[in-house]
């Protein structure tokens, strides 16, 4: 009778076992699984409450400076990036970009040190060769010409030529990784997402 | 006078009408009442009856036919109980061996079935920069941007809760 119970539950060890592996398989769920790799987050209504809180300020930023009220554009996008975020790409992208506009905006102002805080917080958003890169090392590009404009009018021949040299070289490694971006969706066949 | 319960004392030398000692009035009182009660448990009464039925048999009165049927089913729910014990123990056996077949079906039929999951597979979190077939302009657009983003991800969403719902 002992032998049976031992064999009953080597049995029974083993069918656990067996069923949760398969679980494992059969759920597409990751979680508890031993050799899961770690995967995607799938589209969810997290996701999509961000893009549209997004969407929404961004238009409200668009009436602000039709009106004429940068600030008041400023002021939403700066919500915007201050909104809670789910992890995903692309809310990194979207974040990227809202970046992008306030320091194009501050730049507007003359706030150089503000869109130089706003384009290094959006480039640590997007790290590999997309538009959104891009477009953030253009408008570096264009911070170091503002930059450069003002030390030559502020008599600072040395340093607003360095400033030139920066914006030259940040306008050519958008334009390398536009490049790049191109490269790659033609190699995809053009296809899209 | 020598003790006539001196039970060391040769059998010759007992006497015979010697008082019973209270140990054997104490028996002999237990016997008493075994007799008159069938269901009180002694093996000295049980002879006495099958002495007495062997020598003049007779009906058994209706107590003593109850107190006999009794003890047989004291003794047969004993049995009983110890088959059952052994009945659970077989069919846990058995679930277990169903449950580690049913498992190793799980794991093979999931192999089979891998593509037909694919297909169903849910829109996964991703890059936007397949919305954009063009470089960015150097200012404005952002608005534009969102709105395909949004557009895109939300017939995502759609398509999601439709899968998950299992309409396809």
């Amino acid at each position: 009778m002992r032998g049976f119970g031992w064999l009953v539950l080597a049995i029974a060890l083993t069918g656990a076992a067996g069923l949760g592996v398969a679980a494992c398989r059969s759920e597409g769920s990751s979680a508890g699984c031993p050799s899961a790799q770690p995967a995607a987050p799938p589209v969810d209504e997290a996701l999509m409450a961000f893009l549209s809180a997004a969407r929404a300020l961004h238009h409200e930023a668009d009436l602000h400076e039709r009106a004429g009220d940068r600030q008041g554009a400023v002021a939403s996008l700066e919500r915007l990036v201050a909104l809670p975020a789910p992890r995903a790409v692309e809310v990194d992208e979207v974040l990227a970009d809202a970046h992008a506009r306030l320091a194009e905006l501050h730049l507007q102002q003359g706030n150089l040190e503000a869109a130089d805080r706003d384009v290094q917080a959006g480039l640590e958003r997007v790290k590999g060769p997309t538009y959104f890169r891009g477009h953030l090392l253009e408008v570096e590009g264009l911070l170091e010409e503002a930059r450069a404009g003002a030390l030559a009018d502020a008599g600072k021949a040395d340093e607003a030529s360095r400033a030139r040299a920066r914006a030259v070289g940040l306008l050519e490694e958008a334009v390398q990784v536009q490049e790049r971006v191109i490269d790659r969706a033609l190699a995809d066949g053009g296809r899209d997402d | 006078m020598s003790d006539p319960r001196d039970r060391s004392r040769h059998p010759d030398d007992l006497e015979v009408d010697a008082p019973a000692s209270e140990e054997e009035q104490a028996q002999a009182e237990a016997l008493r009442e075994a007799l008159e009660d069938p269901t009180r448990p002694s093996e000295q009464a049980e002879l006495a009856r099958a002495v007495s039925s062997a020598w003049a048999p007779r009906d058994l009165s209706a107590e003593t036919h109850r107190a006999l049927v009794e003890q047989a089913l004291r003794r047969d729910e004993g049995r009983r109980r110890k088959q059952r014990g052994s009945v659970i123990r077989v069919s846990f056996g058995v679930s277990v061996l169903v449950a580690a077949a049913a498992a190793v079906f799980l794991l093979v039929e999931g192999d089979h079935q891998a593509p037909a999951r694919a297909v169903a597979a849910v829109a996964i979190s991703r890059s936007t920069q397949g919305l954009f077939p063009d470089p960015f302009a150097p200012t404005g657009g952002e608005s534009a941007r969102i709105d395909r983003i949004a557009v895109a991800r939300a017939a995502d969403l759609r398509d999601n809760e439709f899968a998950r719902w299992g309409i396809r």
